[in-house]
């Protein structure tokens, strides 16, 4: 087995630590909003140390969804599930008027690192995006 | 709220990952790959957990620390994880210390650790004391030949490749062939020899799915480079097939997309390579994605996240990332400096295109013809190389 294990190593792009996280928000017929956000646990429990209650006050803090009128989706954390080195949360809320005009401010770690990307895959009203907050960005329309 | 059990997030992750999973399967074989591939992976990790338990027993176990070393590169591939592979260095350098004579297994998974980190000279040392060792074994002569290969010493490396011949049957030898077959310009050998081993792949034991996706990501990304659209989709469909949810051939999809001018499929694509790997040049393939749908602040946004990525990044960046920053503008001055680093240490036909390319981006004409003569001297033919040429005003 060893050897069939070695032989294709070649050229895959193997890098030094990059900071990141990803996170998907997809709506239902219904109106809520799912939202999943996997983090590095290290990271996470370095921001959030205290357990469970600390990382869903963390994540609800830096992961915000907001009506088109401004107003802030209530995020009810449902799971938190720890998979190795990943933290997966995730949670769901119903914007208020619907999902037309909702933004996203995704901030998770950008306390921690200065050069921290978050990634978001939404798909809204039928509409699939990825979006890219890095370290700063504002809250954008899905 | 509630926790649940590792693993299944795994299996939700290549569940949901697998949407494209290769068109033409039925939504049951794609959830049936992807709970196998799961499952795989979390065979692996438990492996790794056992022999990572028996070496902290065992002060003087040089196997279960090669075994273990092992699994740590076949996770590092699998996931990218540049931690694994660091760890993988690390317990193969242990089980060598422990036993040098009779651990070629060692020796091998120490190689590719360091090839992978690009540390080809050391990965170099390593493999031509093997070969001293062993001058029969195609696998070792391919492995020396492809290190010589990265480093722009192709005198050296033909003699290796000469010696293996064309009819070989080993797979790690076929790919390595091909690979040096189209560096040299023989296009159609190297599709040969690829797809010899695709076949053989297909058929072979003991190979994880992510490792049977390999080599279909390898024929689609070679077919695609040379105008092989079906042949490309193919193997693309079948890479997804086996391993659903990989986020290569997410990038390889992302890429031949954008060839196509399919704006929101390599969006998507591109999308979900980086929800498995972060990697900044599936920044640069989002970005290309926003601007030709007409969101050019989305793309605008995912080049600053990838300038900001690799900017941050200690040491060598990857040719790749260089080449993105070029394309986009964006860096310009530091990647010539980089390349210049980089010939310092590989003289081959990639660092040569990349020197070229910055320095045409800088407006140095002549500089830039001077370094793609060097990049054309082999005979290689990768359009991608080409376009450069032609757009430098050099040419075969």
């Amino acid at each position: 087995m060893l050897p069939v294990l070695l032989i294709l190593l070649g050229l895959s792009p193997f890098q030094h630590p990059l900071h990141s996280s990803s996170a998907s928000l997809s709506d239902r017929a219904d109106g809520r909003v799912t939202l999943t956000v996997r983090i590095f646990t290290d990271d996470l429990v370095a921001v959030a140390p205290g357990g469970d209650s600390a990382i869903s006050s963390y994540v609800r803090q830096r992961v915000r969804l907001i009506t088109r009128s401004g107003q802030p989706v209530v995020l009810e954390i449902a799971t938190i599930t720890i998979d190795g080195d990943l933290t997966q949360v995730t949670a769901r809320g119903t914007p208020v008027g619907g999902v037309a005009g909702l933004r996203v401010q995704y901030a998770v770690l950008w306390e921690r690192y200065h050069d921290q990307v978050n990634l978001l895959r939404a798909s809204i009203g039928g509409r699939s995006t990825t979006m890219v907050f890095a370290n700063g960005d504002p809250p954008r329309e899905v | 709220m509630t926790r649940i059990a590792a693993g299944v997030l795994t299996l939700g992750v290549l569940a949901l990952g697998g949407w494209s999973a290769g068109r033409r399967g039925t939504e049951r074989a794609r959830t049936e790959a992807a709970t196998q591939s799961a499952m795989e992976a979390t065979v692996r990790d438990a492996d790794i957990a056992f022999f990572k338990a028996r070496a902290a027993r065992d002060r003087y176990g040089a196997g279960d620390r090669a075994r273990l070393a092992s699994l740590l590169l076949a996770r590092a591939r699998a996931t990218g994880r540049y931690e694994d592979l660091l760890s993988a260095e690390e317990s193969a350098q242990a089980s060598l210390e422990l036993r040098r004579g009779r651990n070629r297994g060692g020796v091998l998974v120490l190689i590719n650790a360091l090839t992978g980190q690009h540390r080809f000279r050391e990965a170099l040392a390593s493999a031509e004391q093997l070969e001293v060792e062993d001058s029969t074994d195609l696998t070792i002569a391919s492995l020396v030949g492809e290190i010589l290969l990265e480093l722009g010493r192709y005198d050296d490396a033909a003699r290796r490749f000469a010696r293996i011949g064309t009819t070989t049957s080993n797979l790690a030898a076929l790919m390595r062939l091909a690979r040096w077959r189209e560096v040299t310009g023989d296009v159609d050998g190297a599709h040969r020899m690829l797809l010899d081993a695709q076949a053989r792949s297909r058929r072979a034991f003991g190979l994880s799915r992510e490792q049977r996706a390999w080599f279909e990501l390898r024929v689609a990304e070679f077919a695609f480079r040379y105008g092989r659209e079906r042949e490309g989709s193919e193997a693309l469909a079948r890479g997804f097939a086996v391993s659903p949810g990989d986020y290569r051939l997410h990038a390889a999809a992302a890429r031949h997309a954008l060839t196509r001018g399919r704006w929101s499929d390599a969006a998507d694509h591109a999308g979900q390579s980086l929800e498995t790997h972060f990697d900044p040049a599936a920044l640069a393939l989002l970005a290309r994605a926003e601007r030709g749908r007409g969101d050019s602040t989305a793309a605008n946004q995912a080049i600053d996240a990838m300038v900001l990525a690799i900017r941050s990044q200690p040491g060598a960046w990857h040719r790749s990332w260089s080449l993105a920053l070029l394309d986009e503008g964006r860096a310009v001055m530091e990647v010539l400096a980089q390349s210049r680093r980089d010939l310092e240490e590989r003289q081959d036909v990639y660092a040569w295109d990349l020197h070229a390319w910055a320095l045409h981006r800088m407006g140095d004409v002549a500089g830039a013809r001077e370094a793609m003569t060097h990049a054309l001297a082999t005979g290689i033919r990768d359009p991608d190389v080409l376009a450069h040429a032609a757009a430098i005003g050099t040419g075969h």
